[in-house]
């Protein structure tokens, strides 16, 4: 085999171990489900506040009130969780949950996909 | 076309660089250390999880692909973590379709994504030096640099690993070249890259693809007229490869056809960029700032060997390139001039998905690049056995490395600018959908949870009727008829245990497509939602995800290969069929396979949406709403207001709505808007719009079509007393005047603008 041959299956070995002996970023510790679902509650209180604002931002737009309101929550969501130690994905599981034990109480049908006309 | 011109004799330093890179194998090893170089930073933070919100999206399409492959045992058919479910190969920017896909299911999506990166690149500059090398054997520097534009950076950056289907432009280039020789593995090439691109998604790489292969096959044919093959013998290759490329990317071509002439989607807007903001975004370095990558140095370029170009233009082919070049360029600048070749483009079917004109700068990178090589080439040629021609050298390989050094220093910049996160936890439970979120919906899939909050660049069908609080995903539209219980999932099958005590229907949480199947009862779309209408009794119900397209066009790409291994393996592999049209059937038999599938495999046609307005109200209507004022006004273009109904005042968050009812007579000019004025004492709001009912311009409405444009102003800042509405017609772009008022009927004007009422504004 010819050195350079070497040299470019070299680098795509150290180009796999690279990937596979990569570490990921530190996870929060489980959390406890009862700040889960304080945390959830919070935000909860909070989504009128939300969808109001969405409402007065793209006037008679539903797709993108939906999707301004899904921009805050995900904001906050990822500030709260921050803050308590707990991970993004948990409390995004929270909140499904109390969706689910309270049904009927928020808005929870699909608002379908109308992208913009204008993004520019 | 110019021949290779390798014949000339070199010597010394000059001559030693290309006998080096005449090796492919030395070529590969610079390559690899490049892209290894490039890569560094990305594959150290290969576990990490890309936060971008386009990211989020582009990943998890990736993912459940690998999941319904790892887990399931399935072909990644449907995607039903997005969306309320979709047609994972109908959706545009899904990328599994391609080889690349075997390196996320041995490394996991995650992973794999920066080696899939590491492998185009490599990918990208050998095809650039086959593209120009023939012409230009001297000149290896100059291609380097084009496979490390700033794009690919900023793609990474932002997750659009797609974007990468761009280093493969240059294989389609050299296939179509080869094919408009008369040379069967021209043929070969051109199919295998350009499947590979279509199948690995979004919708610039495989458009772009398609029209430089047409002026590669044109210029080819052009050349055939005069010099070997001759007209007959290129055309033929060129149709081989034309056919060849049509059945090897079927399999994604037809399921996105579908999805993109069933969501009717406008493109509205006039994106346009001046030349100097171009050239920032080509020669200022990229920095991330809050999450997000500027535009200047978003496409860096910092090619010095551009010195060398103009030589080119002394060789026709050289001359072509710098054309092309400056065409990118032309083309990247939009609307901004008036008009370019981006405007012109927007015309066609395939293009006018196109938004971001941009996107051309990388083929005037990619171009630019073909014509500094040739133009070092002849630099070198001029001075052959002269002392200068080694200083030269020198001076262009210290060029090449200043440039690739700050290419790399680039993408090492914008990579470690990503806002990266820990990978979400995994969780194994039974699929549900839920409320979910599109800017952070990475976070839902291992959760096994879907996610009804939906962004694409298209509509995506979506049913009203998903929910994300059910007690279960399957369930009796009306609970009296029977009971329902899920005895086995994936993503392309249920198995249900359906005890029906009558005939009813039986809705699943998830989209409708015609490609679900079921073992008993009919698959039918109850408002945009998966259900069967099932007799009475108990049975075992199995749903199966199996569209035609996907059938049609998987069978119609394995049969491509297959041609493609036929004719690789054939030799001479630079020759065409002694039989004349030999080769050509064999690549109209993938064609014909999909036909006979599409015959014998029953399927009712996909239901586009309902086009609406914004608010959700339809857009199409049959007759002028009771409540609604008429008029009769009658413009200079030949578009009528026949009616509007005004709000009687705002609601709780001070929005009004207004709907203005139009009737086109004829051909619209496409720059046609509409302007509207709602003012009060406190002040003005604006409501203008291109897009009638957010869906048409009122160039591409039929005429006769009532149209009911349904829109909303925010006038909290301006309540408190009467709020008078005027409207009229505009130029949207060009000189901005108003449409003049032909005919105004009872309704009162001034200047064109027509005052339609007032209202309550407190």
């Amino acid at each position: 085999m010819s050195p350079f041959r070497v040299v470019t299956l070299g680098c795509a070995v150290v180009a796999i171990g690279l990937a596979l002996r990569a570490t990921p970023m530190p996870s929060p510790p489980a959390a406890d489900p009862a700040v889960l679902t304080r945390l959830a509650s919070e935000l909860l209180a909070q989504e009128p506040t939300w969808r109001r604002a969405a409402r007065q931002q793209f006037p008679g737009d539903q797709w993108s009130q939906d999707d301004a309101f899904h921009n805050v929550e995900q904001i906050t969501v990822r500030v709260r969780a921050a803050r308590a130690g707990v991970s993004v994905g948990e409390l995004f599981d929270a909140l499904d949950r109390d969706l689910r034990v309270h049904p009927g109480t928020r808005l929870v049908h699909a608002v379908p996909c109308k992208p913009r006309p204008f993004y520019d | 076309m110019t021949q290779p011109s390798t014949a000339v004799t070199r010597h010394g330093l000059v001559a030693s660089l290309e006998r080096l890179a005449d090796r492919r194998d030395f070529r590969l090893a610079i390559f690899a250390l490049l892209a290894l170089i490039t890569c560094w930073p990305m594959l150290e933070q290969a576990a990490n999880f890309n936060e971008f919100r386009d990211a989020q999206v582009l990943f998890s399409y990736e993912r459940d692909a690998v999941q319904s492959v790892r887990d399931f045992g399935e072909l990644p058919l449907w995607d039903p973590g997005y969306c309320g479910g979709l047609y994972a190969l109908g959706t545009p920017q899904s990328r599994f379709a391609a080889p690349f896909f075997l390196l996320s299911l041995l490394f996991g999506a995650q992973r794999a994504a920066p080696l899939i990166v590491f492998l185009l690149l490599m990918l990208g500059m050998e095809g650039m030096v086959r593209v120009a090398r023939p012409h230009s054997p001297g000149g290896l520097g100059p291609l380097l640099l084009a496979p490390l534009e700033g794009m690919f950076a900023v793609s990474y950056f932002n997750g659009w690993v797609n974007f990468f289907g761009f280093e493969l432009l240059p294989w389609v280039l050299v296939g179509v070249a080869s094919a408009g020789r008369g040379e069967r593995r021209g043929a070969v090439i051109t199919a295998a890259s350009f499947a590979c691109i279509v199948g690995f998604g979004g919708t610039y790489a495989g458009p772009v693809a398609a029209l430089l292969a047409s002026t590669e096959g044109v210029v080819a044919l052009a050349c055939s007229v005069t010099r070997a093959p001759g007209l007959a013998r290129a055309f033929r290759g060129l149709s081989l490869a034309a056919l060849l490329s049509a059945g090897a990317s079927l399999f994604r071509l037809w399921p996105v056809y579908e999805t993109l002439t069933t969501s009717h989607r406008i493109m509205a807007g006039t994106p346009g960029f001046g030349a100097s903001t171009l050239t920032a975004a080509l020669f200022r370095p990229a920095t991330a700032v809050g999450g997000n990558v500027g535009f200047d140095g978003a496409y860096f370029f910092p090619c010095l060997l551009l010195v060398f170009a103009p030589f080119a233009l002394l060789r026709r082919r050289g001359a072509l390139w710098v054309g092309l070049a400056l065409l990118g360029f032309w083309t990247a600048t939009g609307y901004a001039l008036g008009a370019s070749p981006f405007t012109w483009l927007r015309a066609l079917p395939l293009f006018h998905m196109i938004r971001y004109p941009e996107r051309f700068l990388f083929v005037a990178a990619l171009f630019a690049a073909a014509a500094s090589a040739l133009g070092l080439e002849l630099v070198l040629r001029a001075l052959r056995g002269r002392v200068w021609a080694s200083l030269v050298a020198v001076l262009a390989v210290l060029m090449a490395l200043w440039s690739a050094h700050q290419e790399i220093q680039n993408f090492h910049r914008v990579t470690d600018g990503m806002w990266l996160s820990p990978p979400p936890a995994a969780e194994a439970r039974p699929f549900r959908q839920a409320r979910g979120n599109r800017w952070a919906l990475g976070y839902f899939g291992p959760m096994q949870r879907g996610s009804l909050s939906c962004w694409e660049a298209y509509p995506v069908p979506e049913s009203p009727l998903l929910r994300a609080d059910l007690a279960a995903e399957e369930y009796f539209a009306d609970p009296a008829q029977g009971s329902v219980r899920r005895l086995a999932w994936s993503p392309n099958q249920l198995l249900l245990d359906v005890d029906a005590r009558s005939a009813g229907t039986l809705r699943i949480n998830q989209n409708y497509h015609p490609g679900w199947r079921a073992d008993a009862g009919e698959v039918v779309n109850e408002g945009g939602l998966l259900a069967v209408n099932v007799p009475a009794g108990h049975r075992a119900l199995r749903l199966r995800f199996l569209p035609r397209s996907a059938v049609a066009g998987g069978l119609a790409a394995l049969m491509a290969l297959l041609s493609m291994i036929w004719l690789w393996r054939r030799r001479p592999l630079r020759r065409l069929s002694a039989r004349r049209g030999g080769d050509v059937l064999l690549a109209v038999a993938p064609l014909l396979v999909a036909l006979l599938v599409r015959v014998v495999m029953p399927e009712p046609p996909p239901a586009p949406p309902p086009v609406t307005n914004a608010d959700g109200s339809p857009a199409v209507i049959t007759s002028l709403p009771a409540d609604a004022t008429p008029t009769a006004v009658r413009f200079a273009e030949p578009v009528e207001l026949v009616g509007f109904r005004l709000p009687q005042g705002l609601d709780d968050v001070g929005n009004a709505r207004v709907e203005l009812f139009f009737r086109v007579r004829g051909e619209v000019a496409r720059d046609v808007g509409v302007f509207v004025h709602v003012d009060s004492p406190r002040g003005r709001v604006a409501g203008d719009h291109q897009a009638l009912s957010a869906s048409y311009y009122l160039a591409d409405l039929p005429p006769g079509t009532l149209i009911r444009d349904a829109f909303s102003v925010n006038l909290r800042n301006l309540r408190g007393g009467p709020v008078s509405v005027h409207v009229g017609l505009w130029r949207v772009s060009g000189d901005g005047t108003r449409v003049p008022v032909e005919d105004a009927g009872s309704t009162t004007m001034r200047d064109d603008s027509l005052e339609l009422g007032s209202f309550d504004g407190r």
